[in-house]
């Protein structure tokens, strides 16, 4: 398969995730009566008032918010990570010689997202969470994990860049075309 | 605050203004032609590009707006900075080279010029100056805003100088940003975006340890005070939740790659293949400030938990408010200063492409040539975008400011990632698919803000206008027959 029609097919499962989202209840909620003797659904899954200081948000109980979406959101996670690698690979002409170092990075930053969400789903239940350096797992796999991971593709870029991305027969062609280019215009 | 220590923060802010007027004086001298206004000659190092590619990335929302989310809703926000090696990647991998190589072959003075190359259409190019304006407008407009709220703050706080109002420091910052603008173009702002780019790495640096010093038991006191209060704010997904924060991920790693005022960077370097050394300078620069983004955010949400500081009134003032509490003066100057950098290596970049709409774009896609003397009236219109722009966010009504700043970073990605990031590295995009991406774009964006619709879950609503419009793009070429392309553009996406 074509790699574009990859790219569109996991656009519309990224369609499919948004959609999911109206239809599964957020929680938790209240009903409130309204003036014209409807209800009005008010959901506090995405945050809520500070309680004791306005300016601030309070996320409320994980556990109970994330417990209907919690697998919904690991999915949304896997799809926008594969969505973002097989972008990477479009822009490199020689895609063959490159699929695989990106698939590992691509594997890589997935298999850390799953441990956020795994570790996440103890941290919630766990009263005193353990911390590793200084921070509680979930957040410990994000900052020490997820971020330096990405600097992987970084080096994948630079490494390969010019042997994949510009070699130097790219450029020798680029200055012909360019050369034709500019007679024409003359 | 006491006089002495107003006085160094203002010293070091004065400093840098007049930094900036001397780089536009420099500047003036090396711009004699149009190219040399947008493009700065074709002609920037490696240094110098990284640098201007991140520092006009983190405006002053970055450090202002970042450590306010951060402290209003922990750590959501980080699924917009921490994952800007990614951003980086995307920008690079997708644009990188081809971008580069079209803007020469075709002598494109603007994103818009190469958006037409492209697809051969002047509709396309019509659209996109549209887009960009309409996103330079409310953009600018804030920034000029935040830089005489700033300038403001700093002046009223030194007791011999007598009560300051918001519209002279909006002249004083218009002044400045429009002087080294006019003079020098892009020029210019490149090389005070180098000035930026290093005084924003070293207060971001500076001030982490700060931020650490200043909460009992360091990083371990932080995490352990918003634990007690609200373990949901330290998880990755802060008080937002997972769905509202990964919504984040696309639209900042993905839309990198849709902001023309990142992007076209990649149209002025010297060498096609500088690509390879810039990467890893930009994401160095902006990972280093991240670290000012997420560290003044969780410092000051737990200093006011745990008492430490009185509850702020508004998330914006987490920034301000700690330089001017936990931070020496010393930093606090430094950081200051980094923080009008920050604002006008964004401000600039945008009267940059606002004026190559104007005078270039516009003109050429409706009657197919340009201004005569472009590089007189690009001046012209530099100082009209930019007096337009301070009269328009102080005459109009706030949410409608806010609506248009908000509209500005979703807005280019929905619009531009498909028509840009995609179509410049896939034959089968077409135009009619580029022009209904751009559309969708902007009628999504300002039908979400513009009605106050909410998506479940917190879901961005930047996300949903990418996820349409690119859906739509990718369903309307596959379904299309494949385009007529120029040979040579055909030639260079082949390489």
């Amino acid at each position: 398969m074509k790699l574009p029609t990859i790219l569109f097919g996991l656009l519309l499962a990224l369609c499919v995730v948004l959609a999911l989202t109206f239809v599964i209840d957020e929680v938790p909620f209240v009903d409130v009566p309204t003036d014209t003797g409807g209800v009005q659904r008010v959901t506090t899954g995405h945050g809520t008032a500070h309680g004791q200081f306005s300016s601030m948000d309070h996320g409320g109980a994980g556990a109970e918010r994330h417990q209907p979406i919690l697998w919904l959101g690991w999915v949304f996670g896997l799809l926008q990570i594969t969505f973002v690698v097989a972008c990477l690979a479009l822009g490199v002409r020689r895609r063959d010689r490159i699929r695989v170092p990106l698939v590992v990075c691509g594997l890589l930053l997935a298999s850390i997202f799953t441990m956020i969400v795994v570790t996440y789903q103890g941290y919630v239940t766990d009263a005193a969470p353990a911390l590793f350096g200084g921070l509680p797992a979930p957040t410990a796999w994000f900052f020490y994990g997820f971020w330096p991971a990405q600097g992987l593709v970084v080096v994948l870029f630079v490494v390969v860049f010019s042997r994949l991305v510009v070699t130097g027969q790219d450029m020798e062609r680029f200055r012909e075309i360019l050369a034709a280019r500019r007679a024409g215009d003359r | 605050m006491d006089d002495s220590r107003s006085l160094v923060i203002l010293g070091f802010v004065a400093a840098y203004l007049a930094l900036c007027v001397g780089i536009g004086i420099w500047a003036l001298r090396r711009t004699t032609s149009t190219r040399d206004f947008f493009m700065a000659g074709r002609d920037l190092g490696i240094l110098v590009t990284g640098l201007a590619v991140f520092s006009s990335t983190m405006s002053g929302f970055g450090f202002v707006g970042g450590p306010g989310l951060v402290y209003r809703m922990g750590l959501s926000s980080a699924w917009m900075t921490i994952i800007s090696p990614l951003t980086y990647c995307c920008v690079f991998y997708l644009l990188g080279t081809r971008l580069r190589m079209v803007a020469e072959l075709r002598d494109s003075i603007s994103l818009p010029d190469a958006v037409a190359a492209r697809y051969g259409s002047e509709r396309a190019r019509l659209l996109t100056a549209i887009a960009i304006l309409l996103g330079v407008v409310g953009y600018l407009g804030t920034q000029i805003l935040a830089m005489a709220t700033v300038l403001r703050d700093i002046l009223n706080n030194v007791s011999f100088i007598p009560e300051v109002s918001i519209l002279t420091c909006m002249v004083i910052a218009c002044a400045v940003l429009v002087f080294y603008c006019v003079t020098g173009g892009i020029l210019a702002s490149v090389y005070t975006d180098l000035v930026q780019g290093a005084i924003m790495i070293v207060a971001a640096v500076f001030v982490f340890f700060a931020a650490l010093n200043a909460v009992d038991g360091g990083l371990t006191g932080i995490v352990t005070t918003l634990v007690a209060d609200d373990p949901e704010s330290i998880s990755p997904w802060g008080t937002l939740g997972m769905m509202g924060s990964l919504s984040w991920f696309l639209v900042f790693v993905l839309g990198g790659a849709g902001q023309p005022h990142v992007i076209t960077k990649l149209m002025m370097t010297r060498r096609v293949e500088d690509a390879r050394r810039i990467l890893p300078v930009s994401v160095g620069g902006y990972a280093l400030c991240s670290l000012l983004w997420i560290s003044i955010g969780l410092a000051m949400r737990a200093l006011v938990i745990q008492g430490g500081h009185p509850e702020l009134a508004n998330p914006d003032e987490a920034a301000p408010q700690f330089l001017q509490f936990h931070a020496g003066p010393v930093l606090a100057g430094v950081v200051f200063a980094g923080l009008f950098a920050a604002i006008m290596s964004t401000a600039d970049s945008f009267l940059n492409l606002g004026a190559a709409a104007v005078v270039h774009d516009i003109p050429r896609a409706l009657y197919g040539r340009s201004l005569t003397n472009e590089l007189f009236w690009a001046r012209v219109a530099t100082v009209v975008l930019a007096v337009g722009s301070a009269v328009f966010v102080l005459y109009s009504r706030q949410d409608l400011v806010a609506l248009l700043g908000a509209f500005g970073w979703g807005t280019f990605a929905a619009a531009l990632v498909p028509t840009v990031a995609i179509g410049f590295n896939w034959k089968r995009a077409t135009a009619t698919a580029a022009n209904a991406a751009i559309v969708t774009s902007l009628v999504v964006n300002f039908g979400i803000e513009g009605f106050g619709l909410a998506v479940p879950y917190g879901i961005n609503g930047g996300f949903v206008a990418l996820l349409l419009s690119t859906t739509l793009f990718f369903g309307i070429s596959l379904s299309s027959p494949p385009p007529t392309i120029d040979p040579d553009i055909e030639a260079v996406m082949g390489l």
